[in-house]
């Protein structure tokens, strides 16, 4: 990574010794004399480089503050959370404990629940942000608004996940939010509030999620649309394509590998951010939108069971890691190369 | 198979019209190649045909039946692209059998139809192939064997040899030729190159600045371009051009320059009283026109000083410095004549040509 071969500073002098003697060798036929022959380099001397080299070990000293900085940051916690995860922790008492946080997890109901939870509110959310922001990327693309409509898009993305929770949580409020009251106006919607009820408390988190990241995925298909060859497109149209089939089997498949980026980035988000949850819902009513990273965070900083939390931490990172890996597979293969 | 004509046909982007008011016939089974430098219109004008331009206005006809509002799925043309335009993500195969899909033929039909293509182009080993693992010329060919699985009204090449290498071009033009001759199929062809246009087209149409210049056969513009401008285009090695005076002496009419005085044929003559009284005008010789010698041949020829001679293996170029221009001759390799020497050149007056200074259009 440290390789001292930086582009050289070409601030030399070029030698210009030596006339015409060898450009005579191929010189065919008579130049006049008025056409003047320019001395030409014979032999450019190696520019000397600014740099005094020095050894690998000082770039490591270089690297060295920023190495420790990353160890206690990240490192360490990490490491820390491996042997949390096979101990009963608590305040000022740590006990190895024989793998029990990691055996009695397949017995808890709640842990278990928080998987197909989490699947649920995934799929949800990956599906309807990739619907919606594909059909928005391929409405918007070309347009003359194309640049205005693309920065308003972006304003959800923009705001911190928290402050969309609370922004939502006003609105889906029971006694004054503009949401509730439409819906309930309408008749969708029963006495009680959208968060408070079990049935509908998934679907408003979903929404929340659809609201503040689907602008992402229209950005990346939009992105991903500028580069569909145009002439492919355009042989498939005289090849006798509809222009649906033309989607189909030119804009899709060179709009995969976008996707699949997409697709992983918003599923790994889904894994981790919850601050969203956490403002509008906390997991419940009951434990009906409790998915497993709101459950991570209730064992881990409710009730302080940090040796569970950590076990549970670490199998959902293991899973994350698993899923990612599986997605930047299909990616590679889906991959077709330029022609 | 269809006839195809252009009436009156305009095509402008914005206020900037691309092709200019362009009327062409081409009849069924022929083939028609449009040259032009880039920006000519050339291309606008086949992707118009094809459907992937809106038309300005005019209409462009298959059989007499307008196709105007026409979409490029219901035209049934072929199209071969620049850049050859090879799904990726499909095996040459998938490719070629591409339009027959899509128009609902059988499976067995589109196998016998894909193979029977690849054979005559000799891609039969490639089709399990992705267009990326093919080379050039390969890609080439699968792009003309997705045009000819099916039988189309019509063909449209766009310049489709032009990133090949000059070998594989010039095997490339013989192919393609024979390939319509024997297809039967009309063909549109565009290209910048004249030698490909030369070489392969029945019919040419030489476009400048959206305008149609010439439409003729091969030889036509060739022997009698009907302006400067087709006539510097057409022709490798290119026309020399010269600006001579034209003055009467003893009844016949001589192109005088300060170099040479030359005497026009009767009927050039005629030509070019008959159409201006310009006291000057434009000579235009192709170097094949001209033959050169180191002794001088009659009074009525060229003088020059060699600037240049280029060996070509078969034939020999001479650059000749006139005293306000310089001029190209062809020759055969045996000419001796060196840099800085004095030479003389004829003229053989059946083949030059003269062209008004003002506007550039041919007397003769």
């Amino acid at each position: 990574m440290t390789d001292a071969t930086m582009p050289k500073t070409s601030g030399a002098a070029r030698k210009t010794s030596g006339n015409g003697r060898n450009l005579d060798l191929f010189r065919v036929r008579h130049i006049p004399d008025s056409v003047e022959s320019r001395p030409v380099p014979m032999s450019v001397t190696e520019p000397t480089s600014l740099n005094k080299p020095v050894s690998k070990s000082f770039y490591f000293w270089l690297m060295a503050p920023a190495i420790l900085v990353l160890a206690f940051i990240s490192i360490y916690p990490f490491f820390w959370m491996i042997y949390m995860s096979l101990h009963d922790v608590d305040i000022g008492h740590v006990e190895w404990n024989n793998f029990a946080n990691f055996i009695k997890l397949p017995s808890d109901s709640r842990f278990l629940m928080g998987w197909v939870l989490l699947a649920e509110y995934s799929a949800m959310c990956l599906t309807l942000q990739i619907i919606i922001g594909v059909f928005l990327a391929l409405a918007l693309n070309g347009t003359r608004l194309e640049k205005v409509l693309v920065t308003t898009l972006l304003m959800p993305m923009m705001m911190a996940p928290l402050v969309a929770g609370m922004v939502w949580y006003f609105l889906y409020n029971g006694t004054f939010g503009w949401y509730h009251w439409l819906l309930q106006s309408l008749g969708i919607l029963g006495a009680k509030s959208i968060l408070a009820s079990a049935n509908t408390a998934m679907i408003g988190l979903v929404l929340v999620d659809v609201w503040q990241w689907t602008p992402l995925i229209t950005l990346i298909t939009l992105a991903g649309l500028k580069r569909v060859p145009q002439d492919q497109l355009e042989a498939n149209m005289v090849d006798g394509a509809s222009p649906f089939r033309n989607f189909v089997s030119v804009t899709l498949p060179n709009l995969y590998p976008v996707l699949l980026i997409a697709i992983m980035l918003r599923f790994m988000d889904n894994f981790r951010f919850i601050d969203s949850i956490l403002v509008l819902t906390g997991g419940g009513p009951g434990n009906a939108t409790k998915i497993l990273p709101v459950y991570l965070f209730e064992v881990s900083f409710k009730f302080f069971k940090l040796g569970r939390g950590a076990a549970i931490a670490l199998i959902l990172l293991i899973v994350t890691i698993i899923l990612g890996k599986i997605l930047v597979r299909v990616f590679d293969r889906q991959q077709p190369s330029k022609v | 198979m269809a006839k195809v004509s252009f009436r009156n046909v305009w095509k402008k982007y914005g206020d900037m019209p691309a092709v200019k008011d362009l009327n062409i016939e081409c009849p069924d089974g022929s083939f028609l190649s449009v040259l032009g430098p880039s920006g000519c219109g050339k291309s606008s004008t086949m992707r118009m045909v094809a459907g992937l331009e809106h038309i300005t206005s005019g209409q462009i006809l298959f059989d007499e039946r307008p196709i105007n509002d026409l979409a490029p799925k219901d035209r049934d043309v072929a199209m071969v692209f620049e850049n050859y335009a090879l799904y990726p993500h499909k095996s040459v195969y998938e490719n070629m059998a591409n339009p027959l899909k899509l128009r609902g033929q059988d499976a067995s039909v589109i196998k016998e139809r894909v193979t029977a293509a690849a054979k005559l182009l000799e891609i039969n080993h490639l089709l399990e192939r992705r267009p990326q693992e093919l080379s050039g010329g390969q890609k080439q060919r699968v792009a003309i064997g997705r045009a000819i699985v099916r039988e189309p009204n019509l063909f449209l090449f766009d310049e489709p040899i032009a990133h090949l290498d000059a070998k594989l071009r010039a095997h490339m033009r013989g192919e393609i030729k024979h390939l319509q001759r024997t297809l039967g199929t009309t063909m549109i062809y565009v290209t910048h190159d004249q030698l490909e246009a030369m070489s392969m087209a029945d019919t040419i149409a030489v476009m400048h600045d959206g305008e149609l210049q010439q439409l003729g056969t091969p030889r036509e513009v060739y022997n009698h371009p009907v302006n400067a401008w087709v006539a510097g285009f057409v022709g490798e090695p290119a026309m020399n051009f010269v600006d001579v005076g034209v003055e009467d002496r003893a009844g016949r009419t001589h192109f005088t320059h300060q170099n040479f005085s030359v005497p026009v044929t009767e009927e050039q003559q005629r030509r070019v009283s008959n159409g201006s009284r310009e006291s000057a005008l434009r000579m235009g010789v192709r170097p094949d026109a001209l033959s050169i010698s180191m002794t001088k041949p009659s009074e009525s020829c060229i003088t020059g000083k060699i600037f240049v001679t280029e060996l070509l293996g078969g034939d020999m170029i001479v650059d000749v410095d006139l005293d306000d221009c310089r001029i190209r001759v062809k020759t055969s390799t045996e000419f001796a004549g060196e840099e800085g020497q004095t030479c003389y050149m004829t003229v053989n007056t059946n083949k030059w040509h003269a062209f008004s200074k003002e506007n550039g259009k041919a007397f003769f």
